[in-house]
């Protein structure tokens, strides 16, 4: 099971309860038909943990269940069954949203407010005063660059815009968890970076992040942990260094070596020793895990994370 | 006016009548008692359907935990953490959206219709005044419903297609301020263009109304006026707005045309005599708001007994008829009214009395002239010395308001009383009481009356002010489709929201008649009759001619679905409460326990409408 993988981990970290940002417990969500028929299993019995002032991925294809998982979270869906956690509330309950950022998957604001008056109409959904609105939307579109485009329509705006304004209202309230739904989407190179340095900012001011995509090296670059999720089901969760590190295997490094050399090289080093450069465990790259999973999913379907 | 619910008084329809009360008939109850049935019956009803429905899905122990949890926490944590910043967030961006949607084209709509009217209203009618008003008061209630109607339906539906609803539900907001903001901003919507509609109307009456004639001075003829030796000048005005008057103008040179069409004009001569000038002012009278102070009618049957009156044809029984009798003749059918709190102080100058008298002729006569009838003034007290003045005769003319003014010295009832002549409030009134009775004098003419027919007409109110009234129910209208249709939308989609808010509205609208339907009153059976009816072209009152089986259920299936519609038009509300334009358009002040009750109406349909809302959004899951 996955909590195998996840609770001797967090026993070993001395994770206490108040740690626990996210808690779900075989968290599941059927999506039925207008006669209550079953029409698909979006998620089914997903336990996860996520601690205080990590960056947590949920990593998945099209379809494998982030977005319901991130709805569910947020109280957006209600669990056929199981019960999702945040901040030790039911994640039904409204008051649990006061320490929220939600970024969703598309930026979905109000086209006809420019980005001050939508920065200023979030903010007094958090019921805050004039001034505290005036001096957080000055802030936030300072740090996400649209200081130029402040009085413009959303509407007008390009898809990187929009992301940015999208996040700009996610960190409205100062937020503890922020949940970000494929925060890179739509972001050209320099947005991604750009997005990517962001999270990592916010992880260093002790803010815990959950975020959810299917563009790997995000991932890779930014997630201390993830949970790799595929038709429903959990496939894989752990530290990403971890995951990623082919145990069996040693990479010899070295250099000037003819073609004829290395041939020898072969043969000496299976008698001798020769020159090592270095000796290193080799790392897949994310994407290549990440598309073993898939493929031995789709051979071995019943299969959960932690099951060999 | 016609007033088919009786006058209203306030506190008898918030608490009902203890008299005429009866437990079985919810109709008699008052609003309040009925408010608080359904009110109750609610509160049960809804927990328990969700707590059936969430049974499917969950299993009864979990469904219970679900919908018991829905309504603890709405106390618990709901109420406590509303705010109404954030509730005026939504409201102002509920504005915002409304203007982005083009709202301003439903304004533009009211400006061209109007534009047109003025060449389509017909001012040839004789009472132009009323034909403005009810076309603008009527124009404006459909135009601000439906536009409410659209903007309030489509709102919530929308937010939840384009998913905006995630970024705002995911704050920390009450689904109660959702609903509660939105419905706000659409009422402020629509009480800004109900204001500027209000204005514009207000102006384009007074404008449609107002006309001038002219008087060429050397046309005035001399004689003396009929029964007087007062010389005047008689003059005829110019044919403008399709009518004249005619005007006796005396020795000082000032003078009041003939009331034509609902108004007079101030006519003056000025100038040296032999280049005289008349000059004729502007139209006054048009737009009135009477006061009406309205009395208990009691009719006399031909034999002298209380009754309801003769039923002259198959028709509407809001009126009763008196047969007509020559003065001390055979027939004492007679009509009286009882009016209360008539002091000197209120009414010096005698009692102004307002006749609208329908008049059924059993043969025609001259029909330009008018049936006489008598009016006697007489003292309610039994035991009085002087039982009734002498007869009035007057002229009746049909579907005019007719002014009599009572002086008060009377001429006594022939062959009693000292001199012959009687003192109204000395003699005749009773600690503040008098009866009015009425009688037609011709033989074989029948005069039609119902209690709002005759009343006295004190001090008018102003204009102005009843019309701000008849807007504001067309306000509290446009408030009751907005609270539907946010609320009815939080679980509907746009389209089908706003045909469920237009039913409830028509169902408001046609309550009585749907109520007729349901209860059997009207012929035809309920609606799988009907509808085997209508297939099989059968009369509405023939016997079905269909197998006994099938129509015995047919007949139940029916019986099922009448109760289920009387149901509802008890629960909707009734708008027909709140057509206050006859009132404006006739000139008859709106009663402020007619306001009252609308009021009252309102915030209560609101209130519960808005609480429904609430939990139907609450307990929604949005992103499925």
């Amino acid at each position: 099971m996955a909590t195998n993988l996840a609770e001797p981990a967090a026993k070993k970290a001395g994770v206490t309860a108040a740690d626990v940002v996210i808690e779900t417990r075989s968290l599941t969500k059927v999506y039925r038909d207008f006669w209550g028929r079953q029409k698909v299993r979006a998620l089914n019995a997903l336990d996860l943990e996520v601690r205080k002032g990590e960056i947590f991925g949920l990593l998945g294809p099209n379809g494998s269940g982030k977005s319901t998982t991130i709805k569910l979270l947020l109280g957006l869906l209600f669990p056929t069954g199981g019960n999702a956690l945040v901040f030790g509330k039911d994640a039904t309950e409204v008051s649990k949203n006061e320490r929220i950022g939600y970024l969703p998957e598309e930026s979905y604001l109000y086209k006809f407010l420019n980005a001050e008056e939508t920065l200023d109409f979030y903010g007094r959904l958090f019921n805050m005063s004039a001034a505290t609105r005036r001096a957080r939307a000055n802030e936030l579109i300072e740090m996400v660059g649209l200081n130029w485009a402040r009085r413009r329509q959303l509407r007008e705006y390009s898809k990187g815009m929009t992301r940015r304004i999208g996040l700009a209202q996610a960190l409205i309230n100062d937020p503890d968890l922020i949940l970000l739904d494929e925060p890179t989407s739509g972001l050209d190179p320099i947005g991604t970076r750009e997005m990517k340095d962001l999270i990592l900012k916010l992880r260093d001011q002790g803010k815990t992040i959950l975020l959810s995509s299917h563009l790997l090296p995000d991932v890779q670059d930014v997630c201390d942990r993830i949970a790799i999720l595929h038709q429903g089901e959990l496939k894989e969760l752990g530290r990403v260094s971890e995951l990623l590190t082919v145990q069996d295997v040693t990479q010899i490094k070295a250099k000037g070596l003819t073609k004829e050399c290395e041939d020898e090289l072969r043969a000496v080093i299976a008698k001798h020793g020769g020159e090592v450069v270095d000796v290193d465990h080799p790392t897949l790259s994310l994407e290549e895990l990440f598309l073993n999973i898939v493929r031995d999913s789709e051979a071995r379907p019943g299969r959960r994370a932690g099951q060999k | 006016m016609s007033l088919e619910r009786g006058i209203p008084n306030f506190w008898e329809w918030l608490l009902g009548n203890p008299v005429e009360s009866r437990l079985f008939e919810p109709e008699s109850w008052g609003f309040l008692w009925g408010a608080l049935a359904i009110c109750f019956l609610l509160a049960l009803i809804v927990p328990f359907f969700s707590f059936v429905i969430a049974s499917f899905q969950y299993g009864p122990s979990e469904a219970f935990y679900y919908v018991a949890r829905a309504m603890f926490s709405a106390v618990t944590d709901d109420l406590p953490g509303f705010s109404l910043r954030r509730t005026l967030a939504i409201s102002r961006l509920a504005i915002q959206e409304a203007i982005r949607n083009r709202v301003l084209i439903g304004f533009a709509v009211f400006v061209v219709v109007l534009l047109f009217a003025g060449l389509f209203l017909d001012v040839q009618n004789n009472n132009p005044a009323r034909v403005y008003l009810s076309f603008v008061l009527n124009a404006t209630t459909y135009l601000v419903l439906i536009m409410a109607l659209f903007l309030s339906t489509f709102s919530i539906p929308n937010d939840i297609k384009n998913r905006t609803i995630y970024t705002v539900v995911t704050k920390p907001i009450r689904a109660g301020e959702i609903v509660l903001g939105r419905t706000l901003g659409f009422v402020a919507v629509g009480t800004v263009m109900l204001l500027a509609m209000g204005l514009i109307s207000y102006f384009f009456v007074k404008r449609g109304l107002s006309h001038d004639h002219q008087i060429v001075a050397a046309d005035l003829v001399e004689e003396t006026l009929p029964g007087t030796t007062t010389q005047a000048r008689r003059g005829t005005t110019t044919l403008d707005a399709h009518h004249r008057h005619t005007v006796d103008i005396g020795a000082d040179g000032k003078a009041r045309t003939s009331t034509v069409n609902g108004h007079w004009h101030d006519v003056e001569l000025t100038g040296e005599p032999g280049s005289e000038r008349v000059v004729v002012g502007p139209s006054r009278g048009h737009l009135i708001a009477r006061a009406p102070h309205y009395g208990k009618l009691m009719v006399l049957d031909s034999d002298g007994n209380p009754g309801p009156g003769i039923n002259v044809g198959n028709e509407w029984n809001y009126r009763g008829y008196i047969e007509g009798g020559p003065p001390g003749g055979r027939s004492k059918a007679a009509a009286i009214w009882t009016f209360e709190n008539v002091t000197p102080e209120k009414y010096p100058n005698g009692l102004p009395l307002e006749l609208t008298i329908r008049i059924f002729r059993t043969y025609k006569g001259d029909i330009e002239k008018g049936v006489l009838g008598e009016i006697v003034i007489r003292n309610p007290d039994p035991a009085a010395n002087v039982k009734r003045s002498g007869p009035i005769l007057f002229e009746a003319k049909e579907f005019v308001s007719d002014f009599h003014r009572i002086p008060t010295e009377l001429t006594s009832e022939t062959g009693t009383g000292s001199g012959g002549k009687l003192d109204l409030y000395r003699d005749l009134v009773h600690e503040g009481k008098v009866e009015v009775e009425i009688r037609c004098v011709e033989s074989s003419q029948y005069f039609g009356m119902a209690q709002a027919d005759v009343y006295l007409r004190p001090a008018d109110s102003s204009f102005e002010l009843n019309f701000a009234k008849a807007y504001l129910s067309i306000w509290l209208q446009m408030v009751l489709v907005s609270s539907f249709g946010v609320t009815l939308s939080t679980f509907l989609g746009g389209a089908m929201a706003m045909l469920a808010t237009l039913s409830t509205a028509v169902l408001g609208f046609f309550g009585q008649n749907v109520r007729d339907v349901a209860t059997g009153a009207v012929e035809g059976g309920g609606p799988i009759e009907s509808a085997v009816r209508i297939l099989t072209q059968q009369n509405v009152m023939t016997d079905l001619e269909i197998n006994s089986v099938v129509l015995q259920i047919m007949q139940g299936a029916d019986a099922v679905l009448m109760r289920l519609l009387q149901a509802a038009t008890y629960i909707l509300p009734d708008y027909t409460r709140f057509d206050t334009v006859k009132f404006v358009a006739d000139g008859y002040s709106i009663f402020p326990d007619l306001v009252a009750q609308q009021v009252t109406m309102a915030v209560v349909y609101c209130t519960v409408v808005t609480i429904f809302g609430y939990f139907c959004l609450k307990t929604r899951e949005i992103a499925a």
